[in-house]
C-alpha cells in the first residue's frame, strides 16, 4: 500500500458509529447550548438597561448582589451565584459589561511579543469555541499556546476555573472577583519529558485567558531547549492582564 | 428525536455522522472520546445552523469537519493542558479485515502532536485540500505541505512495511 489516503481510508472503513445516538446526543447538547445563549443574550441586554437605570438613581450598592455577566457573544449566562462561590473578601464581584475582543487569531503571537518581547513564529491559529482566539506558536523557539475565549459554560469565574482544571490544579480568587490558576508539570518520559507551565485568568465579564509555555519546540519532544519553560508566571500574568486583547 | 425545524439538521447530522466519527476516532484513538467529540461538534454546528439573523453556513460538511478538528485541539490544550495518565483502557484489538491496520495507525498517530495528527486526518482521511486545511488551521499552505510530509515521515517506521510513495515523490 503506497498511498496514505488509501491507508487511512481502509484503516477506518469498518468503523461504524451509533448514528442515532450521536445525532440525538448532538441535538440535545446543541439545544441546551442554544437555550443558554438565548438566556444570556436576554440577561446581557436586560442587565445593561438595569445597570444604567440603577446608576441613574444612585443605588450602585444594589449591584453587588448581581451575578457577573458573561460575554454576549458566547460566554454563557451566570447561573452560579456569587454566594455559591464567595470571594475571599466575602464581597461578590461587581457586574461587568463584557468587553469586545480586539484581535484576530493570527495577531495573537504579535500581541504576546508586544507585551513581553521575544521572537514569535506561528504554528497554528484559529477562532475559539466561544467567539475567542486560539494560537499555537513558538516564542523564542519554545512551543507556546494562548487562548482568549469565552467561558465554556455558564459559570462564575472561580467555578469555571475549577470546572476546567485538571486533577491537582488549584484555583484562587482575586480581589476583583476574577480567578487565577497556575500549574507546572513535567510530562512522562514516554512523551519526551518536556515541562509545561500555564497560567489562566478567568475574568468577571466571562473571558478566559490562558498562556501555556513548554521548554521545547513541541509539547512532546525529547529535545528540550531549556531546563524550564522560558515564559515565567510573571510574564504570563502580564500577557493575560494586558489591555491589548480587548477594544 | 428531531422535530419541526430540527429535522433538516438531524438529516444533515445523520449523513455526516459516519465520516465525522471516523475522523474523530483517528484524532482521539478511542471510541468513547470520539463519540463525545462528534456530539460536541454537532452541538456547535447546531447552534450555528439555528443562529437567527445569520447567513446560512456555506458548506455545512466542511464547517463540521473544521469544527471537529478545532474542538479536538482546543479541548486537549485547554482542559488538561498537558497529557495525563488515564485509567481508561486503550482501544482493544478487534477482529476484522481492517482491525490490525487500524490499531497500527492509531498507535502511530498517538506519537504525533495533536496538530500534526489533525493535519494528517484532514489531508488523508477527510481529503481536505491543502488550501482548505491551511485556512482551517490558520497556517500557510506551505506549512501544511511541509508538516504533513514530516508527520508522515515520522509515523512511517511505525507502520511496518507500508511505504508512502508520496513521501519521496
Amino acid at each position: 500500500m503506497t498511498d496514505p489516503h488509501q491507508y487511512f481510508t481502509e484503516a477506518t472503513a469498518t468503523l461504524e458509529p451509533d448514528v442515532q445516538g450521536l445525532v440525538a446526543g448532538g441535538l440535545r447538547r446543541g439545544r441546551a447550548r442554544r437555550r443558554r445563549r438565548q438566556v444570556l443574550t436576554t440577561l446581557a441586554s436586560g442587565g445593561a438597561v438595569a445597570v444604567l437605570a440603577l446608576a441613574s438613581v444612585g443605588v450602585p450598592q444594589l449591584l453587588r448582589s448581581e451575578a457577573p455577566v458573561q460575554p454576549a457573544g458566547g460566554g454563557g449566562g451566570a447561573t452560579e451565584s456569587a454566594q455559591e462561590e464567595p470571594t475571599p473578601s466575602g464581597v461578590a464581584p461587581e457586574p461587568a459589561q463584557p468587553r469586545t475582543l480586539a484581535v484576530t487569531p493570527g495577531q495573537v503571537p504579535g500581541v504576546v511579543a508586544d507585551v513581553i518581547g521575544g521572537d514569535v513564529e506561528t504554528v497554528m491559529a484559529y477562532p475559539g469555541d466561544r467567539d475567542g482566539v486560539v494560537a499555537h506558536f513558538r516564542w523564542d523557539g519554545a512551543y507556546t499556546t494562548v487562548f482568549v475565549d469565552g467561558f465554556l459554560e455558564d459559570r462564575a469565574p472561580l467555578a469555571e476555573c475549577r470546572a476546567t482544571a485538571a486533577q491537582g490544579m488549584q484555583c484562587s480568587s482575586l480581589p476583583d472577583g476574577s480567578a487565577e490558576r497556575q500549574w507546572q508539570e513535567q510530562q512522562p518520559a514516554a512523551d519526551g519529558g518536556t515541562t509545561g507551565r500555564g497560567l489562566s485568568l478567568f475574568t468577571v465579564d466571562g473571558w478566559a485567558l490562558e498562556v501555556i509555555s513548554y521548554n521545547a519546540a513541541e509539547p512532546k519532544s525529547s529535545v528540550q531547549t531549556s531546563p524550564e519553560p522560558p515564559i515565567s508566571f510573571d510574564q504570563m500574568r502580564q500577557v493575560v492582564t494586558s489591555d491589548a486583547w480587548f477594544a | 428525536m428531531a422535530t419541526g425545524d430540527d429535522a433538516d439538521f438531524a438529516e444533515f447530522a445523520r449523513a455526516r455522522a459516519g465520516q465525522l466519527y471516523r475522523s474523530a476516532f483517528l484524532l482521539c484513538g478511542d471510541r468513547q472520546l470520539a463519540e463525545d467529540l462528534v456530539q460536541e461538534t454537532f452541538a456547535k454546528v447546531y447552534v450555528a445552523w439555528r443562529k437567527r439573523l445569520a447567513a446560512p453556513i456555506d458548506n455545512p460538511a466542511a464547517y463540521a469537519h473544521t469544527t471537529l478538528v478545532r474542538t479536538h485541539i482546543s479541548a486537549r490544550r485547554r482542559r488538561s493542558s498537558t497529557e495525563r495518565p488515564s485509567d481508561r483502557l486503550p482501544e482493544q484489538p478487534a477482529t476484522g479485515p481492517d482491525s490490525a491496520l487500524r490499531l497500527t495507525l492509531t498507535q502511530a498517530l498517538a506519537r504525533l502532536e495533536p496538530s500534526d495528527r489533525a493535519l494528517l486526518v484532514m489531508r488523508y482521511l477527510d481529503d481536505v485540500s491543502v488550501a482548505d486545511t491551511a485556512e482551517a488551521l490558520g497556517i500557510s499552505s506551505g506549512a501544511v505541505r511541509n508538516r504533513s510530509l514530516r508527520a508522515l515521515d515520522r509515523i512511517r517506521p511505525l507502520l511496518g512495511d507500508v511505504t508512502f510513495a508520496e513521501l519521496h515523490a
